[in-house]
């Protein structure tokens, strides 16, 4: 026999704890591990579309803003020691017209004969296109649109729609592979030809050789470019994208951390529960000559194969779960996410913190086991004492709670930068959640005092032995409200801050909304890595049917801004007032003054980041080198993260070149009929366009927030999970304690009904007692959420408390309380009297 | 009986107090007390004269107020918690009152459980754990768990597990308080033979006075002090015993 077989025993014994205390691993590392890959895969997909494209090229020569250059400009690059190719490309996006509409698609247009240093394709069917007609396609994503050899694709170009046929298929492999395989290849004459780039380019991408320092010579290219046009790394124009997810991803990692330290309460009170039930036999240990490090080592190793057997369920459990989250990623980025991979990165972590969570968990109760005398668990006739609650925890809690609140001082005080806050801002609110969990305890018993109060008129004497139970064992008590208390605050806390955020996105697009109507090839995901640019002509067409008052033409360019990456957002203004920008500084007549006159507005994200201010200078790179621009006021923003630059049109074509036209809005007379949009719907139907009216652009943006609400629920509910992994584990064990108990109560006439009453009784009081510092934790973390998101973003949103979710929190965990006693209650109530009175 | 008058037990001034102020209870109060290697000792008394708590000291459960024990030579107070571990682990053997078998392990599992904490081979463990099974008459029940065998049987489990590391003294709190009167006489036996064949060392609390003569001597303890001890080496009947210790009582 060996020590584990007695740690296997008991957990065959006691199959429920050891279940219990599983389910808190499994369920925090499942949350991590989910989030974690979930995270990676989106940042992937971003990266890798654009290193895939580029296949063996290390770097890419491109303009400021992305737009079309002479590829003479190769030939010096060429010379540059080092540079095995150099090859001229077209890469570009477009909409593909599929049987559902209009698709997004990446087009990539070479010259077969100088491409194979940095591609490779492998025919499928039919031919490549050396004979420059045609396109060729991944063969799988023709398989999707049901589309042939010898048929002809229509794609959205600046110059209208066009046709071409498909001369070949590819075998789904490298650049093929690039956006779920939505990527079209042709030759590079007929994609300037069609993007209106004449004898232009708009990437060259650079192969170079082995052992080619890769810094070194990039640094050579910039300074050999004439200025608008730079050398970079290919996955550079997915930075933006990415910087648009830190907020998202900052949520999902806070999540993540509070699943976990929630796990970890659930874990460490199913240790102390499982602990006290072994008393005995931990005593027996000691008796027979089992040294304290040993006893420790025994639990310890107990708490390590647990960890890691909840580890192991817990990627699985979280890898099928990032399948779910995955989907909602791509429904908000309305982008392809690849297939989430478990990498190496969520394992490791997963691995150690599964395993270290349960083994930090377990080491307070195994040291107290290996403390307690041998005698107290021995005797029959002693109680099986729990350790008097001790205060330092308390005192530990509030020393943390204070740092935590120092952190948050500094960060609204703005001494700290923004970037390293974002970074510490999870950390920071753990901190806060724990300390503020570990200070609970001192608090028990005037909480306590208060729920019986609060019951008493409804739970009669029942309710009553209910409080005195609990209050007989603070420790297990205080762990329970704590993991409730988390739930809570996390509900009320995110809920709100949620709530809020979406209010604020619903009434920005409200007050953006002043276009009727939004003409666009297809709907962009937020990180605009794909839109399709429709011919500047149809401006005048659109213009030409009755009752319209104006066109605005509206383009998304990805260039920099003080060495950002931001989003251009070019518009031409209107003459009628209105509020085609959310301005929060600067007035707004004088604001559309200087835009048109050639100044910016800033998204308050990329002003708060960078700090600029009206009247400051932000310097823009542009085609023709950097351009410092006059600040003329400052928006709120959530395209692109609000890491955006508002400028007038003609001032974005001087500065980035001309690109078509992403979106045009129309804007009727007052009192327009109805049948403008019917003209328009035909407009639109002919050049395979999308037409939005206000409500259905409104209906997009609500959809969207629905999909990061939803997301927020089920994380919400999955801490409504553990909370009641929670209760069930703290009635369980109280009703194991009180068996005896029971059985006198019984014996001396307490009916079945009224012993399951006691045992809801204590459920609830559990559950009132953490309504106070839960919501009241809650709100305050709703606050800190919301004073911090300025210093963070630049946002300044109203603080809104909503009054259902907070109702709805209290009510769900009463509900949660009691539907866990369930179990227990019927338990206790089916103890036979003998049984129980007999009961060790 | 293969006595001598080698000292397995040494206990000195022992004293131990329980509580404080109102609350203060002397349990022991000064006990000087030899038990010597291969003697078989009774500890009788009234309930709360101290017996289980000299016990409890003698066996390294629990810390004396004040005074020494040595067991086998080793001071208690010069020793550490890990060396009091150590000892009781290879020196002392324990029979409680309510067996404290480690119910989710086999009968065999139990016995070997000292030898395994003592990081010996599970083999030898196990082949040492049979043969105490074998000893105590139990050799096809080594593969049930306590609540598949009977009161008796699981005392004598306990008994081989006080026993599989051949330890100095064994230590019997009252062990046939839970059981009924044959099985109860069945265990004693079981005592004396290991005393009378191995020279073994026992020190036994017990309330029955008829158990009590099976040893080799009688100690009656009251409030805490020895108030008489008897030896039952002189021949003296149980009888006479009996009368002897109702007159003590």
């Amino acid at each position: 026999m060996k020590l584990t077989t007695y740690s296997l025993r008991e957990w065959q014994q006691r199959p429920g704890r050891a279940l219990l205390t599983l389910a808190g691993i499994i369920i925090g590392v499942a949350a991590m591990v989910s989030i974690s890959v979930t995270i990676e895969a989106t940042r992937n997909s971003y990266r890798h579309m654009f290193d895939t494209v580029t296949g063996r090229a290390s770097l890419e020569i491109v303009a400021e803003g992305y737009g079309g250059f002479d590829p003479s400009i190769g030939e010096s690059i060429r010379e540059l020691s080092g540079v095995r190719a150099v090859v001229p490309v077209v890469q570009t996006t477009s909409g593909l017209i599929g049987p559902s509409g209009a698709e997004p698609i990446m087009v990539l247009g070479i010259k077969p004969e100088l491409d194979s240093p940095v591609r490779d394709y492998k025919i499928k069917q039919g031919k490549f296109l050396n004979d420059r007609k045609g396109v060729v396609l991944s063969s799988t994503y023709a398989q999707r649109l049901k589309l042939k050899l010898g048929e002809s694709v229509r794609l959205i170009t600046p110059k209208g729609l066009i046709e071409l046929p498909i001369v070949g298929l590819l075998e789904p492999e490298g650049a093929a592979t690039v956006h779920a395989g939505a990527i079209v290849f042709m030759h590079m004459s007929t994609a300037q030809q069609a993007f209106a780039l004449d004898q232009q380019v708009n990437a060259v991408q650079i192969v170079l050789d082995e052992d080619t320092n890769l810094s070194r010579i990039q640094k050579q290219m910039n300074e050999q470019l004439p200025p608008g046009l730079t050398a970079q790394a290919p996955a550079v124009r997915g930075k933006l994208a990415q910087e648009m997810l830190l907020g998202t991803e900052l949520s999902l990692g806070v999540m993540s951390i509070v699943a976990l330290v929630a796990g970890a309460f659930v874990i460490l009170n199913s240790f102390l529960m499982s602990l006290g039930e072994r008393v005995r036999h931990l005593a027996i240990l000691r008796a027979l000559g089992t040294r304290r490090l040993q006893l420790k080592s025994i639990l310890l190793k107990e708490a390590a194969i647990l960890g890691s057997i909840g580890t192991v369920l817990g990627i699985g459990l979280g890898y099928a779960m990032s399948f779910a989250l995955n989907r909602i990623m791509e429904e908000m980025l309305a982008f392809p996410v690849p297939k989430p991979q478990l990498d190496a990165k969520s394992i490791l972590l997963a691995t150690l913190l599964g395993p270290g969570v349960a083994l930090a968990a377990a080491l307070v109760p195994a040291w107290r086991s290996s403390r307690r005398p041998v005698l107290d668990g021995l005797l029959d006739n002693r109680e099986i004492r729990e350790p008097v609650y001790k205060r330092w925890p308390g005192y530990i809690g509030l020393g943390l709670l204070m740092v935590g609140l120092t952190f948050i001082a500094l960060l609204l005080t703005e001494k700290i930068q923004a970037d390293l806050a974002s970074q510490l801002l999870p950390a920071c609110m753990a901190l806060l959640i724990v300390s503020g969990t570990l200070t609970i305890p001192l608090c028990i018993p005037f909480l306590s005092k208060t729920a019986a109060l609060i019951l008493r008129p409804f739970l009669g004497v029942e309710g009553r032995m209910a409080v005195r139970w609990l209050s007989r064992r603070p420790t297990r008590t205080g762990l329970t409200v704590a993991v409730l208390t988390v739930t809570l605050i996390v509900a009320v806390g995110f809920g709100n801050a949620t709530q809020n955020s979406v209010r604020d996105i619903q009434e920005w697009a409200a007050k953006i909304s002043y276009i009727d109507y939004y003409i666009r090839g297809y709907m962009p995901g937020p990180g605009m890595a794909v839109t399709a640019a429709l011919p500047e002509s149809m401006a005048d067409v659109i213009a030409e049917i009755e009752h319209v008052e104006f066109v605005t033409k509206i383009n998304f360019i990805a260039a920099r801004a003080e060495g950002e990456p931001v989003m251009v957002i070019a518009k031409s203004f209107g003459t009628r007032s209105g509020q085609p920008i959310d301005l929060v500084e600067g007035d707004e007549t004088e604001v559309m003054k200087a835009v048109k006159r050639g100044e910016v507005v800033l998204g308050t994200r990329l002003s708060q980041r960078k700090n600029l201010k009206i009247g400051d200078h932000v310097t823009l790179e542009t085609r023709n080198g950097p351009k410092a621009v006059r600040v003329a006021g400052l928006a709120t923003e959530y395209t692109a993260g609000g890491f955006v630059v508002y400028l007038e049109w003609n001032q974005a074509q001087e500065f980035f070149g001309k690109q078509g036209v992403h979106v045009f809005g129309v804007v009727l007379e007052n009192g327009a009929p109805a049948s403008v949009a019917t003209g328009l719907q035909t407009l639109c139907d002919e050049r395979k366009c999308r037409l939005e009216s206000r409500a259905e652009f409104r209906q997009i943006v609500d959809e969207a927030m629905s999909g990061v609400v939803g997301t927020l629920w089920g994380l919400i509910a999955l801490g409504f999970v553990i909370a009641s992994v929670g209760i069930v584990n703290t009635l369980s064990m109280n009703v194991l304690e009180q068996t005896r108990e029971i059985g006198i109560l019984r014996a001396i006439a307490m009916k079945r009904r009224q012993i399951t009453k006691m045992i809801f009784s204590q459920a609830l009081v559990v559950g009132v007692i953490s309504l106070i510092p839960g919501i009241v934790g809650g709100i305050v973390f709703a606050y800190l959420l919301n004073v911090t998101t300025y210093p963070m973003t630049g946002l300044r949103l109203d603080l809104r408390f909503e009054m259902p979710l907070i109702v709805g929190s209290m009510v769900m965990v009463l509900v949660l309380s009691i539907f866990a006693a369930m179990f227990p209650a019927r338990r206790a109530s089916r103890l036979q009297v003998i049984t129980a009175l007999q009961y060790e | 009986m293969t006595g001598n008058d080698k000292s397995a037990v040494e206990v000195l001034g022992l004293t131990k107090v329980f509580g404080t102020g109102d609350t203060r209870v002397e349990a022991i109060c000064g006990i000087d007390l030899k038990i010597t290697e291969g003697e078989f000792v009774a500890v009788m008394g009234p309930s709360g004269s101290g017996k289980s708590t000299l016990l409890h000291l003698i066996g390294g459960l629990d810390e004396p107020t004040s005074g020494h024990i040595v067991v086998g030579g080793d001071d208690f107070s010069s020793l550490d918690d890990d060396a009091l571990t150590m000892l009781r682990r290879r020196r002392i053997g324990f029979v409680f009152q309510a067996f404290n078998l480690i119910t989710v392990l086999t009968a065999e599992e139990n016995v070997a459980l000292p030898l395994v904490l003592d990081g010996m081979d599970e083999a030898e463990a196990q082949r040492r754990a049979r043969a105490a099974l074998e000893r105590t008459g139990l050799t096809d029940r080594g593969s049930h768990l306590p609540a598949e065998l009977s009161g008796g049987e699981q005392q004598r489990v306990a008994v081989s597990r006080s026993l599989v590391n051949e330890p100095l003294l064994l230590l019997a709190d009252e062990p046939t308080g839970n059981l009924d009167s044959a099985t109860s006489d069945q265990i004693m036996s079981l005592l004396r033979r290991l005393v009378n064949d191995q020279g073994q060392t026992i020190l036994m609390v017990t309330h029955n006075a008829r158990h009590a003569a099976m040893a080799d001597r009688i100690i009656t303890l009251r409030d805490g002090r020895i108030v008489e001890q008897q030896s039952l080496k002189n021949g003296r009947s149980a009888d006479q015993v009996l009368a002897d210790l109702e007159s003590a009582l």
